[in-house]
């Protein structure tokens, strides 16, 4: 009789136990983000171990990061090389991909699960220094050369008088012209704007809207990151200002600002441009546009031919450029922080950071690279289009550091855009952008 | 024959059980009560709970605020336009997708119509195919330069707009992709619903003299009535949700035009990390998603077409 009872005693057991298998609880609620971590995939390095003399077992770290293709292989070979002149420590080299990189990175740190280093693009940052889950290095660094990086991509990583990451690869936009389409269009093919009144004519020169050929390609859709951080050069190169210093109101509505949109807005109007889908240069049906860095990888192979010059200035401004690349920290919850950091120095050393650069085309993040003959004798070999990237360095401005930005960056994008296609005029574009800014910086 | 024997002597004797004791039948289904509370009840009462504290870059203080989401949310007329735009969006896509849908299915049962089971799967296939990847397709063909759309319209000397950054035509690209989605689900259901009346109708309609028209009228039309109520539903709430067309296509632009409220919940919650705000309006879409089911169940009842 009491037989018959054991039966869901028996489910409970196993529900129990498959309840345990499956799920550590986490340790708070963290809302409902979609994707789970992949899981790390397990070292299966007995093999080296028991190779290795060394008494004490390897500590195992996980590095983090989104460089995929040849930036990948390139960071194999350095972690590899990190490995085996560092005994007792094992680095792992792990791809995130970019677009889940923070949702990865936030759901692990709120679960307590976070990898022991991590490089992710500098936008993210604050975001995470908000979250408390990244270590201040500020204890680390007394040994470290610190001002030998780049002030512009090394200040960013100070928050509130703290430091929580260095600058591990970097990159800056500058003017890419398509060298054929300028001769068919009757203009000298090795010449390049310098000014932003000459790269105007040149626009309305080559342009031949009826067949879907622009002079200049601007972005202008879809709303978002894309159309700030292209508009900003335009800005920052007409002596505008993004924010405020401390990052608390807008800047930009000034008259350098509403000239800069005007500029911008009037070329898509007909004159040298419109607005369109992202993507023209590629095709042919756009005389120059503003790329990254990063371009070689997709432009080396181009079938025309194509330069690289500065962005122009306009009258009385300079040139400008916005810059972007990962950023390397390590994590709070880390058990080895301390080798940890020992990857970081090795990583961001001057010497690591050529190999990285000249085999992957990264820019340089620090002075004792950029200022390198070796490292200037391979840009000028190599690829010497490379060199307006380089020199643009010192002109090119950050986007602020603030963990609004995302949202700042989506609500300017939103106003700016209606003066982009015509529909407001610059004043005032820039007028309902400033409030939409303001909302968002508002305490 | 043995083992089938077994099986419902088992049964019986759970059945037994169940009956003796309601205690033991609620332990059988506590392993289903767990999974369910866990990963459904229990994330809904957190987000009803993430709603009242402001929250944000997942950092490590949470502060109660009340209902100050919920004031902030009702004050912005960004909230109110996404109420807006996704109304008009799920409006129009509903209506539109039923219309056609019925007009479709019943040519696609005319018996004697060619290639009848082509046609039925070319209809359902954009059912089967995932949102995110059309609408990477249907990106394309709204490009303003290289589109086919555009290209199409050129035959008739027409110039098309800029499609995706248009204030007047960004939304209709999105309804239409949203149309193409939902016609293939009217269309099966209908289908079915049509293939259920009886042919006696037709033939008893047919010997009074009523003509193809008025058979639709008199005998098709009102015998469809369920499964179009059915339809509306359940067209109003899969609309509503609307979100990864969005995602690809506008992005919530040009300016605020194409902003439904899923998209402003993912980007306040999921970009701009304000988890308590974009809880409050994860609220909101709950409450309204689930006075339209309530609906859904009365003028429907609890289950589907089947039940009329």
């Amino acid at each position: 009789m009491k037989k018959i009872s054991l039966v869901p005693f028996i489910l409970i057991l196993i529900t129990a136990f498959l309840f345990t298998a499956c799920a550590s609880p986490p340790a708070e609620e963290t809302s409902a983000v979609v994707e789970e971590a992949p899981a790390v995939v397990e070292e299966a390095e007995e093999a080296t171990e028991e190779e290795t003399e060394e008494m004490a077992e390897p500590v195992k770290l996980t590095f983090w990061n989104n460089w995929d293709n040849v930036n990948m292989e390139v960071m194999n070979e350095l972690v590899a090389k990190f490995n085996a002149e560092h005994p007792g420590i094992e680095v792992e080299n792990v791809f995130q991909p970019y677009g889940e990189m923070m949702t990865l990175l936030q759901t692990n740190i709120a679960g307590g699960t976070p990898p022991d280093i991590a490089a992710a693009d500098l936008i993210f940052l604050p975001q995470l220094v908000a979250t408390s889950g990244i270590e201040p290095l500020t204890d680390y660094i007394a040994d470290y050369d610190v001002d030998d990086f780049y002030p512009l991509l090394s200040g960013y990583d100070v928050i509130d008088g703290e430091r929580y990451a260095f600058p591990v690869s970097t990159n800056n936009m500058q003017l890419i012209w398509n060298k054929d389409l300028f001769e068919g269009a009757g203009l000298a093919p090795d010449v390049p704007p310098t000014t932003w009144e000459e790269m105007k004519d040149m626009a309305v020169a080559c342009q031949d809207l009826d067949n879907g050929v622009v002079g200049f390609e601007f972005y202008t859709q879809p709303v978002g990151e894309g159309i700030t951080w292209q508009f900003q050069v335009w800005l920052w190169a007409n002596g505008g200002e993004f924010l405020t210093a401390d990052n608390s109101a807008a800047a930009f509505n000034t008259a350098e600002g509403v000239e800069a949109l005007a500029y911008v807005s009037d070329m898509l109007q007909g004159n040298g441009s419109q607005a369109g889908e992202w993507g023209l240069f590629g095709e042919q049906k756009a005389c120059m546009q503003l790329d990254g860095s990063w371009l070689f990888g997709y432009r080396s192979g181009a079938p025309f031919d194509w330069g690289i010059a500065a962005v122009p200035a306009p009258d009385g401004g300079t040139t400008a450029s916005n810059v972007g690349g990962e950023h390397i920290f390590i994590f709070k919850d880390g058990e080895h922080k301390e080798a940890a950091w020992e990857f970081v120095k090795y990583i961001t050393s001057t010497d690591v950071q050529i190999e990285w650069d000249t085999k992957t085309g990264f820019l340089p993040v620090r002075a004792s690279v950029g200022d390198n003959a070796e490292y200037l004798t391979w840009v000028e070999e190599t690829e010497s289009r490379m060199l307006p990237f380089v020199e643009g360095m010192p002109f090119a401005h950050t986007r602020p550091a603030t963990p609004k930005y995302n949202e700042v960056s989506d609500a300017f994008s939103r106003e700016i855009q209606a003066a982009l296609l015509g529909d407001l005029t610059a004043e005032e574009a820039m007028a309902n952008a400033e409030a939409a800014v303001n909302a968002v910086l508002a305490p | 024959m043995n083992k089938s024997l077994n099986q419902n002597h088992i049964l019986m004797r759970l059945q037994r059980i169940v009956q003796r004791d309601p205690f033991q039948a609620f332990l059988f289904l506590l392993p289903a009560v767990i999974i369910i509370f866990s990963f459904s009840y229990y994330p809904i009462l957190s987000i009803f709970n993430l709603s009242f504290f402001k929250w944000e870059n997942l950092s490590p203080e949470r502060t109660f605020i009340g209902f100050q989401n919920y004031i902030n949310l009702f004050q912005n007329p960004r909230f109110w336009n996404s109420m807006k735009v996704t109304s008009i969006y799920t409006v129009s896509v509903t209506t539109i997708s039923i219309f056609i849908g019925l007009i479709l299915s019943v040519v696609v049962n005319i018996k004697q119509l060619f290639l009848k089971s082509f046609w039925r799967s070319l209809f359902f296939l954009p059912i089967v195919t995932p949102t995110v990847a059309a609408a990477m397709v249907w990106r394309l063909l709204f490009n303003s330069s290289v589109g086919y759309a555009n290209k199409f319209l050129a035959i008739f000397q027409i110039q098309g707009p800029n499609w995706l950054a248009d204030k007047q035509w960004a939304l209709f690209a999105i309804v239409l992709l949203g149309i193409w989605k939902r016609i293939g689900f009217n269309l099966i259901l209908y289908l079915a619903a049509l293939q259920s009346i009886p042919d006696e109708y037709y033939e008893s309609a047919m010997v009074d003299g009523a003509n193809r028209y008025k058979r639709f009228q008199h005998i098709t039309f009102p015998l469809l009535r369920p499964t179009t109520i059915m339809l509306a539903m359940l067209g109003i709430i899969d609309s509503f949700l609307v979100f990864d067309q969005v995602m690809v296509l506008t992005r919530g632009g040009p300016i605020n035009t194409t902003e439904v409220i899923g998209w402003y919940m993912y980007n306040n919650a999921f970009s701009f990390l304000k988890m308590g705000y974009g809880a409050s309006i994860s609220v909101v879409i709950f409450i309204i998603i689930a006075v339209l089911t309530i609906l859904q169940w009365r003028f429907v009842g609890f289950g589907s077409a089947e039940q009329e």
